[in-house]
């Protein structure tokens, strides 16, 4: 990272992340669905989304204790989290990518 | 292992059974679990729960039927060193291919963003079911899990998924579920009463501050099954669950005479105690039961058989010395290996770990009998029905064993108008010998009758007794002798 001021248009928030989905199931379907409008909606994250489906790759959820589904698993930024449900609830992933003070 | 009543796959046909390995259980199942369906067990806190799954897992795994655990509740690890106080190593069933451990445990600072199921945990017990050909799955606590759904009706469609997937894989399951006590939420999950084709409580009482264990089953369709409640006990080899079954029907007849000890005593019941028979001393305090019990004892040592002392009411020390009084001495048949004497506060457990010690007790000593010193003490094993349970259990385990049980029981001085046992045990006793100590002419006297001798003739009379420094003598002076 440069020791630069951050600026207006430096201030994107980078988040990798994965979604565990099983395959087209209602919710997995919805989760998919709010996780494009969210990246829409909130202009300062920048995501890097792997999608999982549990169904055909079960390891990675079993390695990973993830057995609530849809989750999104957010490795970055540090330190992660793990956010359970279809992701419809803007509100609570608000908190999670909280936007500059600058913005 | 306890002999399955000889009723295994009775039902109607289209109900198959597996054993569950579990002892005990399969006799109350009238044979097993149902295969291919799912079996609820329901219990509170503490009441052995995720011990049933787990052994029904692991008696699989002995007998080479592959099972899945699914737990929602506990680590990995911490099962795993709780299998290992059963001396069950998870690791090598798991290594094996006998077993798969899945600890589904929900991560407590995940945030909550809209809906989600149970769908992802099925295509996890997919997955597993392929790799080790499962046949049982246990699932532990889902109701843990499903608490975050945060709504009783998704909770129920998630079971009912996971109930569908269980069904249509062909797994026999167990799932586990709490029932709660306040009334408010004990429905909650009774949806899954319906749901279950078999519906096992579990249940951890006290009962005059003892604790005991029961297990009941509710429901199991298609199937007869016992019906009712049943004490069990988590022993350091797993559940063990203690029926009297129908295997009561099928004892053994009464075999050859067995000298008492005393002489005059086997004249006047026609020859003795009978092999595989049940024999009370009944008595007030000091009226000479344990003095008869060890000359029993001991006239079997003499003949080469091994025999059980189930003390009650005191310990060796004190038992050794106060036989050497009427000259019976207990060490050398104690040393010899023919003697094995427990004893045990009758208050120190329920009455299904009482049992489970005297039936390990049994099958490791093999005792040709069995003696029972006093059966009144049992009492302060919780109630009289519990008093009741333990000693019907004792001797129908014995009468299927040929073992010959001879019991004593102190009357209280009290209440004389009790029945011979005040334990209503008297159907399952063959013979009742009735102990007095009267009062005549300014001194007390000794006396005794046979109230009872099933198949025997016997005398009717009342004959006085003595306790002499060499033995028990009985007087012919009051009454004739059956010849």
């Amino acid at each position: 990272m440069s020791n630069k001021t951050p600026t207006r248009t430096s201030a994107v928030i980078r988040c990798v992340a994965r979604l565990f989905v099983c395959g087209d199931a209602l919710y997995s379907r919805r989760a998919r669905e709010n996780l494009q409008r969210l990246g829409e909606t909130l202009h300062h994250v920048e995501f890097e989304v792997e999608v999982i489906d549990v169904n055909e790759t079960p390891q990675l959820a079993l390695d990973q204790g993830i057995f609530v589904n849809p989750a999104l698993q957010v490795l970055e930024p540090a330190p992660g989290t793990l956010i359970y449900g279809d992701l419809s609830d803007f509100q609570a992933l608000a908190a999670i990518f909280p936007k500059g003070d600058d913005q | 292992m306890t002999k399955i009543a000889g009723n295994k796959g009775s039902g109607p046909p289209g109900i198959v059974k597996i054993p569950a390995g579990i002892r005990g259980l399969d006799e109350v199942l009238n044979g097993g679990v149902p295969k291919g369906a799912t079996t609820l067990l329901s219990g509170g806190p503490g009441t052995g729960k995720t011990m049933l799954g787990l052994e029904f897992l692991v008696r699989g795994a002995m007998a080479g039927h592959p099972g899945i655990l699914l737990t929602f509740e506990e680590t990995e690890l911490a099962l795993k060193n709780y299998a290992a106080g059963f001396g069950w190593d998870l690791a090598e069933f798991e290594s094996k291919g006998f077993l798969s451990i899945v600890s589904a445990r929900i991560q407590p600072d995940a945030v909550l963003s809209g809906n989600f199921d149970l769908r992802g945990v099925i295509g996890i017990l997919r997955q597993k079911a392929d790799s080790i050909k499962a046949e049982r799955v246990v699932v532990d606590a889902p109701d843990v899990f499903l608490r975050l759904l945060g709504d009783i009706s998704k909770e129920r469609a998630e079971l009912h998924l996971l109930h569908e997937w269980l069904r249509e894989a062909g797994m026999t399951a167990l799932m586990t579920v709490k029932s709660r006590t306040d009334q408010a939420s004990s429905s909650q999950y009774d949806f899954l009463d319906y749901m279950a084709d078999c519906v096992i409580h579990l249940d951890q009482r006290v009962l005059e501050q003892v604790t005991t264990r029961r297990l009941r089953v509710t429901k199991y369709r298609g199937s007869a099954y016992g019906r009712n409640e049943y004490p069990f006990g988590i022993t350091d080899k797993g559940i063990w669950i203690i029926p009297v079954t129908q295997a009561s029907l099928r004892h053994a007849g009464l075999g050859e005479c067995l000298s008492s000890g005393v002489d005059q005593l086997d004249h006047l019941l026609g020859g003795g105690y009978r092999r595989n028979s049940c024999t009370l001393l009944t008595g007030n305090s000091g009226t000479g039961k344990t003095t008869f019990a060890c000359a029993f004892a001991l006239s079997m040592v003499s003949l080469d058989e091994r025999i059980l002392y189930l003390d009650f009411e005191e310990s060796w020390d004190a038992l050794v010395s106060c036989m050497l009084s009427p000259g019976l001495d207990l060490q050398p048949a104690r040393d010899s290996g023919k003697l094995k004497f427990l004893s045990n506060m009758p208050e120190s457990q329920g009455i299904e770990e009482h049992l489970i010690q005297a039936f390990r007790a049994i099958e490791a000593f093999e005792p040709h009998h069995l003696i029972i010193d006093a059966i009144s003490a049992c009492r302060r094993m919780g109630s009289d029905h519990a008093a009741f349970d333990y000693l019907l259990r004792i001797i129908d385990y014995c009468k299927q064993r040929g073992i010959t049980t001879l019991l004593t029981n102190l009357i209280s001085a009290m209440d004389p108008s009790r029945e011979i046992t005040g334990i209503d045990l008297s159907s399952v006793i063959d013979t009742v010998i009735l102990l007095r100590n009267m009062e005549k002419q300014g001194r007390f006297v000794r006396d005794l009758g046979v109230l009872k001798s099933r198949g025997r003739s016997h005398s009717s009379r009342i004959h006085e007794f003595r306790i002499t420094n060499n033995g028990i003598e009985i007087g012919g002076n009051e009454g004739d002798h059956v010849e």
